[in-house]
């Protein structure tokens, strides 16, 4: 090979790669730079100059026909290719990007994605969400994929050497040697004789790769030509920054003739480049990126402690160790952690021992890890659980200059706007859809994903309950600071679908109150988000089980009892959210007496409203053996002496209506409740809640009718004073012709033997007098006006 | 020490390791101890010698935990070993002192009656009475013939001992000396003296360990065994030898049963299902290995003698929830759950569903 190139092997969002790559750039100053990257991207390269541009920032290609089609190419600013950049950016340099054209890698899944759409003829065209419930096909990411996570030579280079090398933790192996040291410039030879012995012997291996294989063979063969290009176009040096994984390839001399073939007859599709902002979340190797790395706050780390170094000097230890430990410390503290200076000393100093027990130049991420965990969060695993996620993985958002074109989610939001024909205008404007067409649900999952990524275009009106759970009416307004609201949702994804369900993940691992997940649950599947559903579903039932409160419980299940009854209209994980709502009311039931006790009279109240709306929401599930527990959960509610009058009597009312008490024993029940000895204000309470909304009840059962009306009788005068805003309360509940109906019964009296059909009017009965005196006063308590 | 002694300490039993050790030791040593940490790792984890011989492992579990303790005392640093009854702390901390100093007897028993004179110094009367107080008239613990020394000192059961004892040692800590007020003198630790401390967290009848203590330790937590396998295997040959030792009458293999036990004990510990799909509440009793160990022999026991000659769901059943349920409100709802959410959905354990709700 012409021996004016200069091939840099690299790891993908290496600090101290970048920092040697710096350094070489420097000291060789090319005439070129070519970096693996997409062609296509060469036109918003400019926009890397401006000072707005602040990486973790990615490079997007997406075919027009289908968005959810994208690649993208992260770059953080410790990643060698930012560096490499941003260094031929500066000095005027040629830079291009020698990677295989992305257009043919999203032909091909384009065509794939047509032809499983085409296979089950019956089955319906997936929405683009079927995509996200795969976490690497969210990162489509065809360039940086030299360290996927299977073992062997060929998937996980870095692991089979540091086996070879007798470490098994790769990553501590591959950080002492390559990242955290002193930058040297033999470093890229000594990778490329090391990969170049790798690929020797992931040749050997027997195991055809296939498809995959003959991608990375299209992809060099095109680098190969590329660098021949170069050569000729440029008379200088040339610096090639790509994968550590290619360089050997690249290395090899073949024939220009061949790699043309290779490249021969691809399908091309149109596409669309761009840079988006990125995080540090999606940069780690647990999003399913592959080639992401462990841990970015700690490269994050690394890059800031050799920034602080001359051109080849050794990290300072201490310091790295010192300022990594404050870090921690700070980030416990903002916790409310308390955590003296003198623990964060010790904490540094014990992960230099360690290092030096472990044989290691450089303290590690393990190592702090270990030392944080013995001496600043006395071994506890938990405070640090709290800020591992912050630590470790980050919390970097990137930003984009303004003058970037925003256009993915923006054209994805189009495409449904013209395909279901909702235009956007600046006035006011109401829809009603009906949930049995399928336009109208794709209308209304619009919406209510559009909600999630909070763009309120549509105002959700009502559901219309009354008429049935199929027709939603909106209100839409379209304000032009909806478009700003579109690049701030680039951060979840490039398609409505998928950033609406990101979004509701993120939101779901912030939430507090379980009130909010089941919301939020509500909300996936109200927006078509099955996977992002049964996510939140896996959250809420982890925060179930965390919180030891009925309450919350009791407000959370009613939601998910209406879907599970009533949502057949969309796909729901059904079994998740059957399993969720039957562990919720176990709970419920078995601690609902406590949670009824040492109420005041509003909190009672509250909870009365909660009981009635689970109770319904029991009914909804028709599940006998949860009724049969919620039946006995009710059984121990009614006769738990210090739990509120108020929900007892309702607790007793619900069992008489369940049919668990017959009106015998009910009457019992009453009697008991409302005995003198119960004092009035319990017994009004009581009574109360049992005739919560129950005039029916009254009018046709006489013996209820019977008990009650002697118990009223036999109260003394003070005590019948003191409830009547009770017994108001009560009697104003029922409506107005329960009422009128119950004052002829009162009329009456008490005389079962006569059997009078209260509901019909009769005629006015012969009164006494003093009855009459009473009536303005009974109108008034049962909110008759006179 | 004798081989009639019931038991010999540590560096007794394991001298010609030890030795072989040593002899091929050569990464740098810290003052007055006599192995590099290196090899006090190799020490408790075991391994293969360069010079062949093989260490037999004293220790298995994560290594990344002795590695901490032992770099813990390479700093100076005082070591508290935390966890649970049965978590092998008094193990490590014996073989690490013997590791370390080649004398693992330094050792103080913490207990509610121990007071200051046996951790700092005591007086020998008559002596104090004859000449007044004087070095002669002073009685050392083993903590001041550790800092004498410069060996490791072992204090066993550090939360027993009452707060205001426990706060002696603070100044031993962050200062390396023992002030002796009376003589206007004190003494000064030697390089290589150092403490292991060994407490219990989650037992009753401990006292908290005071703040400005704690600050003084790194701590690190041995936890319980860490996978199904390796807890189950210890389960089953602590009860077939338990077993035996009890006499109890010949039954079935219980393998498959122990294996639900560990299950239930494991999942309800760690507050998830074992596949991790599902988050559980946890209960107030411990769940130890041992506890395991426990309602196996329980049920043996029970099928053995009054049942049908194997472990099953019946005889498991009542000393599960015996187990379980401590608390008879907080761990009733707990296993409640438990059971509608997780027992009740594998098919195979309809049996242990049926027995475990008739019992409740």
């Amino acid at each position: 090979m012409d021996e004016r190139v200069h091939l840099f092997g690299i790891r993908h969002h290496g600090p101290g790669c970048a920092r040697s790559l710096q350094q070489a750039l420097e000291a060789l100053n090319p005439e070129a730079v070519l970096i693996e990257g997409p062609p296509e991207a060469e036109a918003v390269i400019d926009f890397a100059r401006s000072p707005a541009m602040r990486p973790p920032l990615a490079l997007l290609v997406y075919a027009d026909s289908d968005p959810t089609l994208a690649s993208f190419f992260p770059f953080a600013e410790f990643s060698p290719e930012w560096r490499a950049l941003l260094w031929a950016l500066e000095h005027r340099r040629p830079l291009r990007f020698i990677d295989l054209p992305s257009t043919f890698r999203l032909a091909a899944e384009e065509a794939a994605a047509k032809r499983a759409a085409e296979a089950p003829p019956e089955s319906e065209p997936p929405e683009s969400e079927e995509v996200e419930s795969d976490p690497v096909a969210e990162f489509p990411s065809t360039a940086p994929a030299s360290a996927a996570p299977t073992p062997g030579p060929r998937r996980d280079p870095l692991g089979y050497l540091a086996a070879v090398a007798g470490y098994d933790d790769s990553e501590a192996w591959w950080n002492n040697l390559i990242e955290q040291g002193a930058p040297a410039p033999e470093l890229f030879t000594a990778i490329e004789s090391a990969m170049t012995a790798l690929r020797e012997e992931a040749g050997a291996e027997s195991e055809a790769p296939g498809e995959e294989r003959l991608w990375e063979d299209r992809r060099e063969a095109q680098m190969r030509l590329e660098i021949g290009k170069a050569l000729k176009d440029f008379a200088g040096p040339i610096a090639v920054v790509v994968g550590a994984w290619h360089v050997p390839a690249l290395r090899r001399k073949a024939k220009a003739g061949e790699d043309r073939a290779l490249l021969k007859g691809l399908a091309k599709t149109k596409v669309t480049v761009t840079w988006v902002p990125w995080t540090d979340s999606r940069l780690a190797v647990a999003s399913g990126y592959g080639a992401g790395v462990l841990s970015p706050g700690w490269y994050r780390h690394i890059w800031a402690e050799l920034q602080r170094l001359g051109p080849s000097e050794r990290p300072d230890l201490q310091g790295l160790a010192a300022r990594w430990q404050t870090r921690v410390a700070e980030l416990l503290r903002r916790e409310g952690q308390v955590v003296a200076p003198a623990s964060v000393i010790e904490a540094a100093r014990l992960s230099t021992s360690l290092a030096a027990l472990r044989e290691l130049a450089v303290p590690g991420l393990s190592e702090m890890q270990d030392a944080s965990l013995a001496a600043i969060c006395f071994g506890q695993a938990a405070p640090m659980k709290l800020i591992e996620r912050r630590l470790v993985i980050g919390a970097e958002v990137g930003e984009i200059a303004e003058d970037v074109p925003q256009i993915p989610l923006q054209a994805d939001l189009q495409r449904w706007q013209k395909r279901l024909r909702l235009k956007p205008t600046a006035l006011e404007q109401e829809v009603a859809l009906d949930l049995r067409s399928q336009a109208g649900l794709q209308k209304s999952a619009l919406l209510h994903r559009l909600g999630l990524i909070d763009l309120p275009w549509g105002q959700f009106l009502d559901a219309g309950r009354s008429r049935g759970t199929f027709r939603e009416r909106w209100q839409l307004q379209w304000e032009p600071e909806f478009s700003v609201r579109l690049v701030e949702a680039m951060i979840w994804g490039t398609t409505i679908a998928q950033a609406a369900g990101n979004a509701a993940r993120g939101r779901a691992e912030e939430a507090e109150a379980l009130s909010e997940l089941a919301g939020l649950v509500h909300d996936c599947l109200v927006a078509d988000l099955p996977e992002a559903a049964r996510d939140c579903i896996e959250m809420l039932q982890t925060s179930a089980a965390e919180t030891g409160e009925v309450t919350p419980l009791l407000e959370a299940v009613p939601p998910l009892a209406d879907i599970l009854r009533y949502g057949t209209a969309r796909r729901i994980p059904e079994r998740e959210l059957r399993l969720l709502v039957t562990s919720l009311t176990e709970e419920i039931f078995v601690g609902l007496h406590y949670a009824c006790r040492q109420l005041d009279e509003e909190a009672a109240a509250a909870m009365l409203r909660r009981c009635a709306a689970f109770d319904r929401a029991v009914q909804l599930l028709e599940d006998d053996r949860l009724q049969g527990d919620w039946q006995r959960a009710l059984g121990r509610l009614a006769e738990d002496d210090p739990a509120a009058p108020l929900l007892k009597g309702f607790a007793t009312r619900r069992l008489y209506d369940h049919g668990v008490l017959d009106s015998a024993a009910t009457s019992g029940q009453l009697s008991r409740a409302l005995s003198p000895a119960q004092g009035a204000p319990d017994a009004g309470a009581w009574l109360e809640g049992f005739l919560a909304d129950a005039g029916q009840l009254l009018l046709h059962d006489r013996a209820l009718f019977a008990v009650i009306d002697d118990w009223l009788l036999a109260l003394p005068e003070e005590d019948f004073t003191n409830l009547l805003p009770m017994l108001r309360r009560t009697f104003g509940g029922f409506d107005a012709m329960e009422r009128r109906h119950l004052l002829t019964l009162v009329r009456e009296g008490p005389r079962p033997e006569r059997r009078v059909d209260p509901t019909a009017r009769t005629a006015a009965p012969q009164v006494d007098a003093a009855f009459e005196r009473a009536l303005p006063l009974l109108r008034t308590i049962l909110g008759l006006r006179p | 020490m004798s081989e009639t002694h019931l038991r010999r300490p540590a560096e007794a039993v394991f001298a010609d390791e030890l030795e072989a050790l040593g002899k091929i030791d050569d990464s740098p040593r810290p003052a007055n101890w006599r192995l590099s940490p290196q090899a006090v790792v190799t020490y408790l984890l075991g391994g293969k010698l360069k010079g062949g011989g093989e260490i037999t492992a004293k220790y298995v579990g994560n290594r990344r935990l002795i590695e901490t303790a032992v770099a813990t005392l390479a700093t100076d640093r005082a070591l508290l070993l935390l966890g649970l009854p049965g978590t092998a702390k008094s193990w490590v901390s014996e073989h690490m002192a013997a590791a370390i100093s080649g004398d693992s007897q330094l050792l103080i028993q913490c207990t509610a009656g121990t007071d200051e004179n046996q951790i700092r110094y005591g007086w020998n009367y008559a002596q104090l009475l004859a000449k007044g107080p004087s070095r002669e008239a002073l009685v050392a613990t083993p903590l001041m013939r550790g800092m004498e020394a410069g060996k490791i000192v072992r204090l066993e059961e550090l939360t027993r001992m009452g707060s205001d004892v426990q706060d002696t040692l603070i100044t031993v800590l962050s200062e390396k000396t023992l002030p002796i007020p009376e003589l206007n003198t004190a003494v000064f630790a030697e390089r290589g003296f150092n403490i292991i401390g060994t407490a219990n967290n989650r037992d009753k009848g401990v006292n908290e360990l005071s703040s400005a203590l704690k600050r003084r330790f790194n701590v690190v937590v041995l936890p319980l065994p860490s996978d199904m396998e390796e807890e189950a295997a210890i389960v089953v040959k602590r009860v077939r030898e338990l077993g035996s030792g009890l006499e109890l009458p010949e039954i079935a293999p219980a393998d498959k049963e122990i294996q639900r036990v560990v299950t239930i004990f494991r999942e309800l510990r760690d507050g998830q299902t074992l596949n991790g799909k599902m988050k559980l509440k946890t209960p107030s009793s411990t769940l130890s290995t041992a506890e395991a160990i426990a309602v196996t022999i329980g049920a043996w026991s029970e099928a053995g003698h009054f049942g049908a000659g194997a472990i099953d769901a019946g005889s498991l059943a009542g000393n599960l929830v015996g187990a379980i349920v401590k608390d008879p409100v907080q761990d009733a709802i707990v296993l409640q759950e438990y059971l509608e959410t997780v027992v009740r959905e594998r098919k195979d354990w309809r049996d242990l569903y049926g027995a475990i709700r008739e019992v409740l």
